[in-house]
């Protein structure tokens, strides 16, 4: 039964996998979601000519020796051919581009766009339905710019990994700290046998199973209006969304730490007083040591869970995109960009199969990451 | 109440031991002296050969008391016991030298023929093979009083030996005995004083196996 | 004056007594053997004079001991401090999971030495006392964890000696040890105790024979005798004592 489990899930991943892998560059992770456009003209033409083709441009690509400037045809994240810019050498005039909507505002051509429309001075218009070398053979003959249009690809998820990471990182400062104290106290130095103490636990093993929906709703009524209070946020926000991961792994590493400190042998203890220690010393210097490879398992099982967390931020932070990402506006981290994705008019479901992808890599490598510290804490101080 | 039922075993039967090799020097004290008297040289020679079955007496025990204290450990009462029997056996031993000698007296006197009783000598004779009867009984026994008799009983020997070489030198002094054979006569006579000190010795280590005291 | 002087000692655990009014004294600069069949008490008196009884729940105790005059079951006795001074080797050595040199440093670590020169001279002198230095000396930063048994064992007895403390009590040290290794143990006894008072549990009659010079024999919460270890084991007084050591015992 088990083999077809495997199978199953092989065939699910492979499928996304298959979907996905199309879209995955290194323009996706660092590149803006929202695409920009540039509507850029150029004043003066003063030194044209003169330039050299780099020895490390791209074969296929196609140079202009009179603006230093290299194209390439290439193809935007839905499919269509699209003319990009993969070269634009400093001393190129391009560099020197006026936006038209604010003359005083400097924008120089940069790699990476995709050429919408060049007007030439002798109002020849390039289009990008122009192929790249026609492109090139344009800026060749002309020496004069009026208007160009270039715009950003989009579609990138630079935005929702800050997003991620910092929902995590600060999800993380909250609850470990008061996760493993109070994991500690329960174990180390509460009184056992203690009725009170005996319902605390039973208490925090059920909270590890309610649905992560429900903790949403929490933040969603408790944190954001709190945020709101202490800070200018208004709305969801990305502290009010930290708050909540917290509060739902948090039950998952006092769990994970107690069993991680029940597994340190009696003997340790023993021997630490035996020597003079007290008990803070005992648990500090040589308990809590020796049960860092177990809170590590419950740092990565938190991290796991909420990286694919997405109904709770739905509710606690918000679901809109963004390229800039501000603590205490709403953001959406990479679950809940799938859910976007796919829940708008237009599903992109190969930019989800990607972000999918990217979601299960971060948690390998977490996987791997946190098993190689475990191993290095263990076996010495 | 004891756990320990296979020690237990090889400790009597150390004891059974001990008591058959005691009994076969009584008796060879006994046939040695009749050998003597009645210049009986073939009881002579008998008790000269058995002497080697006492020789191995003393090499079997010994050797189960070294294997006891390798295996068992013997602590207290235990290992004064071992101790005890392992000196016993070297005086009994010498016992049953002193008994084989009395007979090569016997056949020395083959040339004499000449007899002269001396009662005094088998009264001493008498007290001996008791002494050691009752040394090895108390041993047994674990009878302090017994053991502390046959100490006493020493007294009687030596006082006896006394008369008998008083009894031997008048007898020489008026020419009434040969003297070849009053010689021999009084070295039988000392061989028995010694086999009561060492009948006295095995008296002094039961004393020492149940008190831990070596008097 | 005696090292530890025990006074009526009554020890219960959750009502039961584990010890019945003991009262015996440790000689200082001795070896002291408490010897008995199991459930005894021997180990319960042990864990009395540091205090380790301490950690076991429901565990009570009236009477008195005193070490160097002082009652240590009086309120607010520093109990922290008597461990310093009476250390404690189990039966189960336990190396922390660290270093050689960081198990042996832990305990004057923990009383606030952290000078590195200190430390070192303090690691240093405490292998060397335990027999194990000569075999470690290469590798002091290395995992306590990769030694034998019997040196796991020393390692243990250079950690509380690094403590420099005046007493050190052995839980039965070498029941988990192999004869070799037993052997080098009993002769750093003879060794420790020019320096130390040590008091001993151990199961192993020859053992308690050859090493100690005193003997306590316990049965059923009582001592029932105490005596020189010659005079025990050449002749006990008490008939009990003599059917435990000749092993007549049912």
């Amino acid at each position: 039964m088990s083999l077809v489990g495997v199978m199953v899930l092989a065939l699910i991943m492979g499928f996304i996998i298959n979907r996905g892998v199309g879209l995955l560059t290194w323009d996706l992770l660092i590149g803006d979601y929202h695409p920009t456009t540039y509507n850029l003209s150029l004043p003066t033409t003063e030194s044209l000519g003169g330039f050299a083709r780099p020895n490390d441009l791209d074969e296929s690509a196609f140079f202009s020796q009179m603006w230093g400037l290299g194209l390439m045809d290439d193809v935007d994240f839905e499919g269509k051919a699209v003319v990009r810019v993969i070269y634009v050498d400093a001393q190129s005039p391009l560099q020197m581009m006026r936006d038209k909507n604010n003359l005083e505002r400097v924008v120089g051509l940069f790699p990476g766009l995709a050429l919408e429309k060049v007007i030439f001075s002798d109002l020849t218009i390039g289009l990008s339905r122009t192929k790249a070398e026609n492109f090139i053979i344009l800026f060749d003959t002309h020496e004069g710019i009026n208007d160009l249009l270039a715009v950003s690809s989009g579609n990138g998820i630079r935005g929702a990994i800050i997003t991620t990471g910092l929902l995590i990182g600060f999800a993380l400062m909250i609850a470990l700290p008061i996760g493993i104290f109070s994991a500690v106290y329960l174990h180390e130095f509460a009184p056992k046998n203690n009725a009170f103490i005996h319902t605390m636990r039973k208490m925090i093993d059920t909270l590890s199973g309610v649905p992560s929906i429900v903790y949403g709703l929490m933040g969603a009524a408790v944190f954001i209006p709190f945020t709101s209070r202490i800070s200018k946020a208004e709305g969801g926000n990305l502290f009010s969304g930290a708050l909540t991961l917290a509060v739902m792994v948090l039950p998952i590493i006092i769990s994970a730490t107690i069993d991680a400190l029940r597994a340190v042998p009696d003997d340790y203890r023993k021997a630490s007083l035996a020597l003079g220690a007290n008990h803070t010393q005992t648990t500090f210097r040589i308990v809590i040591k020796s049960a860092v490879p177990g809170i590590m398992s419950a740092v990565l099982l938190s991290v796991g869970r909420m990286i694919g967390e997405s109904a709770a931020l739905i509710y606690a932070v918000g679901t809109a995109i963004k390229d800039h990402i501000i603590l205490t506006e709403k953001s959406a981290s990479l679950a809940v960009f799938i859910w976007s994705v796919m829940a708008g008019e237009v599903p992109n479901f190969e930019l989800a199969c990607s972000v999918a992808i990217i979601i299960m890599a971060v948690v390998l490598f977490i996987n791997v990451l946190i098993k190689l510290v475990a191993r290095r804490f263990t076996l010495l101080p | 109440m004891t756990s320990r039922k296979q020690f237990d075993q090889e400790l009597a039967s150390l004891k059974l031991n001990l008591v058959q090799m005691g009994d076969l020097v009584i008796r060879h004290i006994n046939e040695g002296l009749d050998s003597f008297v009645r210049l009986d040289v073939d009881l002579a020679n008998q008790v000269i050969i058995s002497d080697k079955a006492v020789n191995e007496y003393e090499h079997s025990i010994e050797k189960n008391c070294l294997g006891i204290i390798l295996r068992e450990q013997p602590v207290a009462s235990d290992l004064r016991l071992i101790t005890a029997v392992l000196k016993m056996i070297t005086d009994l031993e010498r016992i049953g030298d002193h008994a084989a000698d009395i007979s090569k007296m016997a056949l020395f006197m083959e040339k004499t023929q000449t007899y002269y009783r001396v009662d005094d000598i088998f009264g001493m004779m008498n007290v001996c093979q008791e002494m050691i009867r009752h040394a090895l009984e108390s041993f047994v026994a674990s009878d302090l009083v017994l053991a502390q008799s046959v100490i006493s009983a020493d007294d009687t020997v030596d006082h006896l030996f006394e008369k008998t070489k008083k009894h031997v030198a008048n007898a020489l002094r008026n020419a009434a005995v040969d003297a070849d054979y009053a010689i021999y006569l009084m070295m039988v006579a000392k061989y028995l004083e010694r086999i009561g000190d060492h009948a006295v010795n095995i008296a002094e280590w039961v004393i020492f196996s149940m008190t831990g005291e070596h008097v | 004056m005696n090292t530890f002087d025990v006074r009526e000692l009554v020890l219960t655990y959750d009502g039961k007594a584990a010890l019945q009014h003991v009262s015996m004294n440790i000689i200082p600069k001795q070896v002291t053997a408490l010897i008995g069949p199991s459930g005894c008490g021997k180990s319960s008196l042990l864990r009395c004079l540091n205090r380790m009884n301490d950690l076991i729940d429901g565990c009570n105790v009236e009477g008195e001991i005193l070490f160097h005059g002082e009652n240590i079951y009086a309120k607010n006795y520093n109990v922290y401090e008597l461990r310093t001074k009476v250390g404690m080797v189990f039966q189960k050595p336990s190396p922390f999971p660290m270093s050689i040199f960081d198990n042996v440093a832990y305990g004057p670590r923990c009383q606030g030495i952290n000078d590195k020169k200190t430390l070192e001279n303090i690691v240093k002198k405490a292998l060397v006392d335990a027999a194990l230095y000569d075999e470690v000396k290469e590798r002091l930063k290395e995992s306590a964890m990769a030694l034998s048994g019997g040196q796991q064992q020393r390692l243990s007895i250079a950690r509380t000696i690094a403590m420099q403390p005046e007493v050190i009590l052995m839980d039965e040290p070498t029941s988990a040890l192999d004869p070799i290794a037993t052997g080098k143990i009993e002769e750093l006894i003879f060794d420790l105790k020019k320096h130390y008072t040590i008091v001993i549990v151990t199961h192993n009659m020859q053992q308690a024979a050859r090493i100690s010079d005193y003997t306590a024999f316990f049965l059923m919460g009582n001592l029932v005798e105490f005596n020189t270890t010659e005079q025990i084991f050449r002749q006990p007084t008490q008939a009990k004592t003599e059917e435990y050591i000749t092993g007549r015992f049912g």
